[in-house]
């Protein structure tokens, strides 16, 4: 059971569902998507959520490869939905627990509802609209969003709603029942996973700020639907105390975060911020674009530079302060904002919209879901876990990802909901792969038990069905001309009006014409390829015909919806389409994908916490794993860690995660080894291992088959001759330091002044946060004063980033003394030897002075940097690498375990530097997305991708360099066009689909199955029948 | 020619601009019934020839939205 639909909660639910396990989501509100849904773009790719990841799309990248899984009438057969739904009762343990649920009535049944929008137009009751946080109206029979899952309209039937029955009435298909009751629910689960999300605070409790009262000062997520382009304005920002159009805009960050109340970071604000800011200006771009911070807390892959770009190309311009309050011009509604300027002047500005960058809270239910489950809450009120347990409740068999375990991004947020799985796997290894569903055509299925009819050599004879979807679509389009236009095309054999396509008399329809008529081809013209395409594909299916032979002609979102007050050009339009659909389907061709049975082994590259981790969870679900690792010992990083901030034993992790390597059955370990060949593609892979022992003896070759690849090399920390490094015995680097506190304390107890310098990095290096140095200066620097309170400890910063609840080390640090001096990028300390001694001078900035350090040790916190061998091993696995130099993985929020390339996984500080937990999570999300593809009996790869006809190729490259993922290859083994040696040769395992290779061979060699030259213009593009229209007006 | 409208062929991705103009008719906006769209798994698959024949076959103007 995975509890919370957002996108934590969907990725969980999919990927076990994938695995073969049965999964309940439940959801609390009418629609799936959560806090994502109301987002309108991403950072920092600026990707438009609606289509990328909204309750809209399900999850993930765009790709044929992930075909989005939650899309109406294609969810997994797996997963049940239930919405509305609160878990009220629950007992057993890991393994074998009751759940009961309680469901609030939807009123509307999912299954009948077209979205006409009919009752909400007839609807009396006007309301805040919720998902728009207020900025607009509904009704009380509504939709969340305007594309939600399930895709229907809900009652809200609150003491408002005064039970007039006008919906009821006019429902065309009578989905409204206003008497439905409420229904419990018990389930048994093997295990639950928590999603739950995050709450807002509660800006009220922060009067001086306004909101609420000054109209024109909005939080964060407000701010978001009004850029939004679903959102009450249609994405075009306005004031709303009188719509004009915004000149200054200011966000205030830390509203409810990092204060006496709050104590945490939010860890996401500063990011969504700099996006809005960037926005605005894309949007508006004379408005003025201030972000009043505290620190920079930009500590994700690609985040400094989009800090960097916000700055330089957008014009944002951040202000380091706290504002402490805001007032309103009464006669203007502007609001003024008294804030220090970098100079040092305390002045009041005039904005026009004020954002304030809201902090994140437990999310509502917290409390109850966790006194019903028996879970433990931290000291702020989210799910408690252990550091090295990072996905685990304190109740075993119930796990946490998202935000309900700690404030977070997105991208993290997946990450931890594939581990959560991952984890669910493991401990329910037993039902692997029992409910197995199979992808071979473009739907998601469980077996299809009748033969697929064989129609080569016939003629085509196309069957039409034209959906009136009343009123959606005969209110504006003349369905019986439609019907009759039909009939009179070459090649279709019957042609016929159904009033609902979808519900079961429609589907009853079509099945029979279908046998009574032979008919080889359908078209149904009514809704989207994107809600019904999958659901009419199997329809057609399941009489034996291939999907391939059905073809949806878009009638209702594209013409009727769109041209309500144009009936005649509608029509007209639709006669059009229509006529494209019946050219198009006669040339369809049935298609098929190849099947792979995965070889049950995977290989785990590097053997430190990632790797090991990974490499258990694999092993403990029932798979084989080998283990490679370059150095002697296992451990990695992990091996120079003596303890952590949080208190924890790091060594007894390593010491057991170590044992348990190599006591498993399933683990191979090989060590002093490297990966030399890789090859294949998922679910067949080979691999040559290298193995070079350190005594001279000849090196041994080992050749070895898996099905998944897990990438866990790790990083390093950066060295290199900075602040008299290796030149000085006072100047240490951050991982010396801890060793020396771990070992010699004595000699860390004896000394004065100790000065910490952050950030690093190589002279010529990319510019990025490292993310784990501060919390591990902070940690130190508390040793530090433990073992001798006198001690004075300087921290030498440019932003401090101690995100979510390591801000309690921050709070710690400084309570026990500790200095905290920023510098700025473009002026670094400087370091010199005088007479034996280091002096240290930097710039403080509210002095404005330069100061003098004299002290007694130098640590410097060095980058952390990808390991030895990255960039080769990317070339030979044939991924890519991020500007950092780190694994570039195939979607930066949406996949980030993931590569583009099927089957093979990152984990740890291979994608970036990342904390123990962090590492953790990252590991099992890996391995659970390698189970899952492991526990699948067949792959289905192929399908819809391109394909080469070696006769027409001529070698020239260039599906090679136009191809966006380097899959084209020249076969030299291959014939070419007149029998040259040399043809290009793509493998349908790999490909995406796009089909950009196919609009660039000059010599027409490739076609994309189902997209091919000859279907695309068999729409007879631009005139479109213009036969039609003299003999129908 | 004040009633002249252009005929448009639209190639959109079917991942995106696809899905953007289901929002469209969701949300009920209005556009030219004179625009026609054309599915395509992804605008990379849309070819000069596919463009060209637009115009042969009567379009006035082609976008490519993805």
């Amino acid at each position: 059971m995975v509890v919370g639909g957002g996108v934590a909660g969907m990725r969980a639910a999919i990927d076990l569902a994938e695995a073969g396990l049965r999964v309940v989501l439940v959801e609390a509100t009418p629609a799936l998507g959560g806090r994502v849904a109301q987002l309108g773009f991403m950072f920092p790719t600026h990707d438009c959520v609606l289509c990328r990841g909204t309750s809209d799309h399900g999850y993930g990248c765009t790709r044929p490869a992930i075909s989005p899984a939650f899309l109406d009438h294609n969810i997994h057969p797996n997963i049940t939905i239930l919405t509305n739904t609160r878990i009220i009762a629950a007992a057993g343990q890991a393994g074998n627990f009751t759940i009961r649920l309680h469901s609030e009535p939807r009123y509307v049944d999912v299954e009948r509802c077209t979205n006409c929008g009919l009752c909400a137009v007839a609807c009396p009751v006007e309301l805040p609209s919720g998902f728009q946080l207020d900025l607009s109206m509904r009704k009380a029979i509504y939709k969340m969003a305007p594309r939600t899952i399930p895709d229907a309209y809900v009652v809200d039937k609150g003491p408002y709603c005064d039970d007039c029955r006008l919906c009821v009435d006019i429902c065309p298909t009578q989905a409204v029942n206003l008497d439905e009751l409420p229904v419990e629910h018990t389930m048994r689960v093997g295990a639950v996973i928590l999603a739950i999300g995050y709450s807002l605070t509660d800006l009220r409790e922060y009067e001086e700020y306004g909101w609420g009262r000054y109209s024109n000062v909005l939080h964060a997520l407000q701010y978001e639907r009004l850029a939004s382009r679903s959102g009450p304005t249609e994405g075009i920002v306005v004031r709303p105390s009188d719509g004009q159009m915004p000149k200054r805009i200011a966000w205030l960050q830390c509203v409810g975060s990092r204060d006496q109340k709050y104590p945490y970071c939010s860890s996401i604000c500063c990011m969504y911020a700099t996006k809005q800011a960037m926005l605005a200006r894309q949007r508006v771009p004379d408005a003025v674009c201030r972000v009043f911070v505290m620190d920079e807390r930009a500590f994700n892959k690609e985040f400094s530079a989009y800090f960097e770009r916000s700055r330089r190309e957008f014009g944002v311009e951040y202000v380091r302060c706290r504002v402490s309050g805001i007032r309103e011009d009464v006669k203007t509604r502007n609001l003024i904002v008294r804030a220090v300027h970098p100079d040092g002047r305390i002045v009041e500005e005039m904005f026009d919209i004020v954002v304030l960058s809201v902090g994140t809270r437990p999310p509502v239910l917290a409390r109850e879901t966790a006194e019903i489950l028996g879970i433990d809450l931290n000291p702020w009120g989210f799910c408690e876990t252990d550091k090295f347990l990072p996905l685990q409740t304190s109740q075993p068999g119930i796990y946490v990802c998202g935000t309900f375990q700690s404030p977070k991004e997105i991208a993290e947020s997946i990450i931890d909901a594939a581990g959560a799985a991952g984890d669910v796997m493991r401990l329910l290894r037993a039902s692997l792969g029992k409910h197995r569903s199979s992808r071979e055509y473009p739907f998601i299925a469980r077996a299809i038990e009748r033969p697929e009819r064989d129609v080569t050599g016939e003629i085509p004879r196309v069957g039409v069905f034209v959906c009136s979807c009343h009123p959606s679509i005969d209110s504006t389009v003349d369905t019986n001309l439609l019907v009759r236009y039909a009939q009179e095309q070459d090649g279709v054999v019957y042609a016929t009006l159904v009033s609902y396509g979808c519900l079961e008399a429609g589907v009853k329809c079509i099945q029979t014409a279908i046998e009574e008529h032979g008919l080889n081809r359908v078209i149904v013209a009514g809704c989207s390829h994107r809600t019904h395409e999958s659901f009419f594909q199997r329809v057609v299916r399941d009489s034996g015909l291939h999907p391939a032979f059905f073809e949806l002609v878009n009638i209702r979102e594209h013409c009727a919806w769109v041209h309500s007050a144009y009936p005649e050009e509608a029509t007209r339009k639709a006669m059009r389409l229509l006529y494209a659909g019946i050219r198009r389907v006669q040339h369809a061709v049935p298609w098929y994908k190849r099947c792979i049975r995965p070889v049950p082994r995977a290989l785990v590259i590097g053997g430190g916490v990632a790797g090991m981790t990974a490499a258990l969870n694999i092993a403990d679900s029932g798979y084989d794993v080998v283990l490679i690792e370059r150095m002697g010992e296992l451990g990695g990083n992990l091996r120079h860690v003596y303890y952590v901030a949080e208190g924890h034993n790091p060594q007894r992790l390593l010491r057991d995660l170590i044992n348990r390597v190599r006591g498993h059955e399933r683990i191979s370990v090989y060590t002093h080894s490297q990966v030399i060949e890789h090859s294949g593609a998922v679910g067949a892979f080979r691999s040559v291992i290298r193995t070079v022992p350190p005594d001279g003896e000849t090196s041994i070759d080992t050749s070895i088959e898996h099905g998944v690849t897990v990438v866990a090399t790790g990083g390093q920390e950066w060295r290199g001759e900075v602040y008299l490094l290796g030149r000085h015995p006072c100047v240490l680097t951050e991982v010396e330091l801890e060793d020396r506190i771990a070992h010699q304390p004595e000699t860390i107890a004896e000394l004065k002044h100790v000065v910490m310098i952050q950030c690093v990095r190589p002279p010529d290096g990319v510019d990025y946060c490292s993310r784990v140095c501060c919390t591990s200066s902070m940690k130190n620097a508390i040793r530090i004063k433990l073992l001798n309170p006198t001690c004075q400890v300087t921290v030498l910063y440019r932003n401090v980033i101690t995100y979510g609840f390591r801000e309690q080390f921050y709070t710690e640090a400084r309570r026990r003394g500790t200095v905290f001096v920023r510098y700025d990028e473009t002026m670094p300390p400087e370091v010199e030897e005088v007479d034996g001694k280091l002096l240290v001078r930097v710039r403080e900035p509210v002095l404005g002075r330069q100061i003098c350090l004299e002290p007694d040790l130098l640590v410097l916190n060095m980058a952390l940097v990808p390991s030895e061998g990255t960039a080769e091993l990317a070339r030979m696995l044939g991924v890519p690498l991020s500007r950092e130099g780190f694994f570039m993985e195939a979607h930066i929020k949406m996949r980030p375990m993931d590569f583009m390339t099927e089957g093979i996984f990152v984990a740890g500080m291979a994608h970036y530097p990342k904390f123990i937990e962090e590492t953790i999570s990252n590991a099992q999300a890996a391995a659970g997305r390698a189970i899952s593809l492991l526990a699948q009996g067949a792959l289905y790869v192929g399908g819809s991708v391109a394909e080469v006809d070696q006769s027409k190729c001529v070698g020239c490259l260039t599906c090679t360099r136009t191809c966006p993922f380097s899959i084209p290859r020249i076969d030299p083994e291959a014939t070419g066009v007149g029998g040259i040696k040399g043809a290009a040769t793509i493998d349908p395992a790999v490909c995406q689909g796009c089909g950009t290779c196919t609009g660039e061979c000059p010599a027409k060699a490739i076609q994309l199955v189902h997209y091919t030259d000859q279907q695309i213009m068999a729409y007879g593009l631009g005139a479109w029948a213009p036969s039609w229209e003299a003999m129908y007006q | 020619m004040t009633d002249w409208q252009p005929q448009i062929i639209a190639f959109c991705c079917r991942h995106c601009a696809y899905a953007a103009a289901d929002l469209a008719g969701g949300l009920r906006l209005t556009y030219p019934p004179t625009v026609k769209i054309v599915e395509v798994p992804c605008t990379g698959r849309v070819d000069m020839s596919h463009i060209l024949r637009s115009f042969e076959d009567g379009a006035d103007g082609v976008l490519v939205a993805g």
